[in-house]
């Protein structure tokens, strides 16, 4: 299995090498004299060093496939599905949070993380959210004046 | 030195931001799975409304505080808070097991604050004297510098051609956005958010913090440790007088490991064990709860701190990861990190050398406060900490553009991080290259550009030359040295 992801990794390299490639021979050059030292020399370059050694690599994850999986230390059999979890979960919040507003979407995910994490207890799903924005709110917005965004929904219904 | 600056350190507003972030950094620290890049990555983007010197002063206390703290959960768990205590749990777990938790804490404040501190003397001296010779610099040695502040770091990859892919994939994405000479914008596919590049500070929040937080969630979560009792905390006079040497062995081992880019705090702390063992009268103690050995290893681990400021501060190379994120705070504050550093902003220069010595005092005194809070510290609960690292990663990643697309980068980055980690691509590398790339690109071509394409102008010069030479030795030694043992091995 993780022969088979490296291999895919290693694919997924040149794939974005050759893409950069491809797009970096429509860029101009800085003087007509001097194409090689132009905008795209640098990129090709660096896409050049990718495509060889992920070949390389590519070739000693064939040749010498003995490599065994890394021991992280008690890998549980949920954990994939907890990293799943919280990637969409972070992924709405950054999508939403601004029509909802940093305060009630921090609540939502701080609450929705919490029980994704295993907290039982009900107490600490519901106000330890609350402690944790209300150092947010002072230390961060009071405290060192950052802007947060309220949010169309919260204006919507406050304002 | 400019001595306005270093009053300034001492205004109340900055010795409580720096007290803050040396706390901050020693609780972060003695959490395992926690580090110190972690803790500097989360507080950048919180220091952008500090003054640079305020702001800077604190992530150099939650730096040296981190690296600290990485003992406690090493002396009372036998789990290293940190990779620099690794070391430490050869001699400080024992001593615990002896019911010694408290002494072998208590050394260690002592040691890791004398190593801080004299490593900051170090750099102090040092540094002005090195921005001196790097102001000599031209387009081919930046290049060469660029090129040589990479290598080491891919050279200490566990995979080195695994960290030569990531390094030059970091550079390829350092590409993206405006070209550093001509300002066309490249590969920003139509995504007007990517004009100016990759933000730094949401990617590396990304690499460094979000892609642990994955890791973290990966492993069954144990919400209870046992840990050992401490008491008696106060090292007596005659046991500092005892591990003198150590210290001081380990204070030069650990500013000299800083200096060399790529090398780090763990390095540091089993070389000044070793050294420190070889030379003692009594090496058959070591291993067994010995005093000396926690003195050897926490003296070098924390000078490290002020070593590993010397090439980014005069050459604006950063050693590792955590300087690399050190750098972003430097970027922040619209600080350009190298020579010019120096004789443009030396307020500041002189602010933060006098934030790392306060950083270091706060931290003794902080250091002996956690020791007594040491096992509620190591109770805090998993789950409420990570749902607090998430949301302020997003705050931190947000406040800076007040852009919601830098939470997006800083999800991509979390996923890159995460692979990163897991099969064995060097997230250092990615991240020095990033900062590295704009550097060898603009002195790449204005070399080439001043030379009428003549590439020979990197092999005639002599700084840009050496650079080059020493990457290159540096990167083939230990491709050779594997290809033989598996040679040898058949």
């Amino acid at each position: 299995m993780a022969k088979r992801i490296n291999l895919l990794i290693v694919a997924a390299f040149i794939a974005i090498g050759c893409f950069f490639w491809s797009i970096s021979w429509q860029l101009p050059p800085d003087d007509p004299g001097m194409e090689e030292v132009g905008i795209g020399m640098f990129p090709r370059f660096c896409v050049y060093c990718i495509i060889g050694l992920s070949s390389i690599v590519a070739f000693s994850e064939l040749a010498f496939s003995a490599q065994p999986e890394k021991s992280a230390a008690k890998i549980d059999r949920g954990g994939k599905a907890r990293i799943a979890l919280l990637f969409f979960m972070l992924l709405l919040f950054a999508i939403f949070f601004e029509w909802i507003g940093f305060f009630p979407g921090a609540y939502i995910f701080c609450f929705f993380t919490l029980i994704m994490l295993g907290e039982k207890n009900w107490w600490v799903r519901l106000f330890y959210p609350v402690g944790l924005l209300l150092f947010v709110y002072v230390v961060f917005i009071k405290i060192m004046g950052i802007t947060l965004p309220a949010g169309e929904l919260t204006d919507y219904f406050f304002m | 030195m400019d001595i306005s600056s270093i009053f300034a350190a001492f205004s109340p507003a900055s010795l409580a931001v720096i007290a803050l972030g040396t706390g901050g950094g020693i609780i972060l620290g003695a959490l395992p799975g926690l580090t110190a890049t972690m803790g500097v990555a989360l507080l950048v983007p919180m220091t952008f409304g500090m003054a640079p010197v305020h702001g800077l002063s604190m992530l150099m206390g939650i730096y040296v505080g981190a690296i600290y703290g990485g003992c406690i959960s090493a002396i009372l768990l036998k789990t290293p808070g940190t990779p620099a205590s690794a070391a430490t749990t050869l001699d400080g777990y024992p001593m615990a097991q002896k019911g010694l938790a408290g002494k072998a804490l208590g050394i260690a404040t002592v040691s890791s604050g004398a190593g801080g501190l004299a490593s900051a003397i170090i750099l102090i001296i040092l540094a002005p004297y090195l921005a001196k010779v790097a102001l000599m610099f031209g387009a081919p040695e930046y290049f060469a510098l660029a090129i040589f502040g990479l290598t080491i770091i891919v050279t200490l990859s566990s995979n080195i051609l695994k960290g030569l892919l990531i390094g030059f994939f970091g550079m390829l994405l350092s590409t993206i956005g405006a070209d550093p000479i001509s300002g066309y914008t490249r590969f920003t596919f139509g995504i007007a958010n990517l004009a100016q590049g990759i933000s730094f500070i949401p990617a590396l929040i990304g690499l460094f913090a979000i892609a642990e937080v994955f890791t973290q969630l990966e492993r069954a979560f144990k919400d209870k440790e046992e840990t050992a009792k401490v008491k008696s905390i106060f090292p007596t006079l005659a046991e500092i007088k005892q591990c003198f040497r150590a210290i001081w062995r380990g204070s030069i081992i650990g500013t000299i490991v800083g200096i060399i880019p790529g090398t780090g705090t763990n390095i540091a702390a089993w070389l000044s064990y070793n050294e420190t063992r070889r030379s003692s009268k009594t090496p058959e103690k070591f291993g067994t709860g010995y005093i000396e050995g926690v003195a050897a290893t926490e003296s070098a681990n924390n000078a490290v701190c002020g070593g590993a400021m010397v090439p980014l501060l005069t050459l604006g190379i950063p050693g590792d990861s955590v300087t690399a994120v050190f750098l972003g705070g430097l970027i922040i504050h619209g600080l350009a990190p190298g020579p010019r550093l120096f004789v443009d902003h030396p307020d500041v220069v002189s602010g933060l050398f006098t934030g790392i010595i306060l950083a270091n005092l706060f931290m003794i005194v902080l250091g002996f406060v956690a020791i007594r809070f040491s096992t509620q510290i190591l109770r805090i609960p998993r789950k409420m900490l990570l749902c607090a690292i998430v949301i302020f990663c997003a705050l931190g990643s947000y406040a800076i553009n007040q852009n919601p697309f830098d939470l997006l980068t800083m999800l991509a980055f979390g996923i890159i991080g995460y692979f990163c980690q897991k099969y064995d691509y060097s997230q250092s590398a990615l991240c020095i290259a990033m900062i590295l790339g704009p550097i060898a690109e603009e002195n790449l071509r204005l070399a080439l550009y001043d030379s009428d394409m003549d590439i020979s102008i990197f092999f005639t010069r002599p700084i840009s030359l050496a650079f080059i030479v020493i990457s290159l030795v540096s990167l083939l030694l230990p491709l050779t040295k594997r290809l033989k043992n598996r040679i040898l091995r058949g």
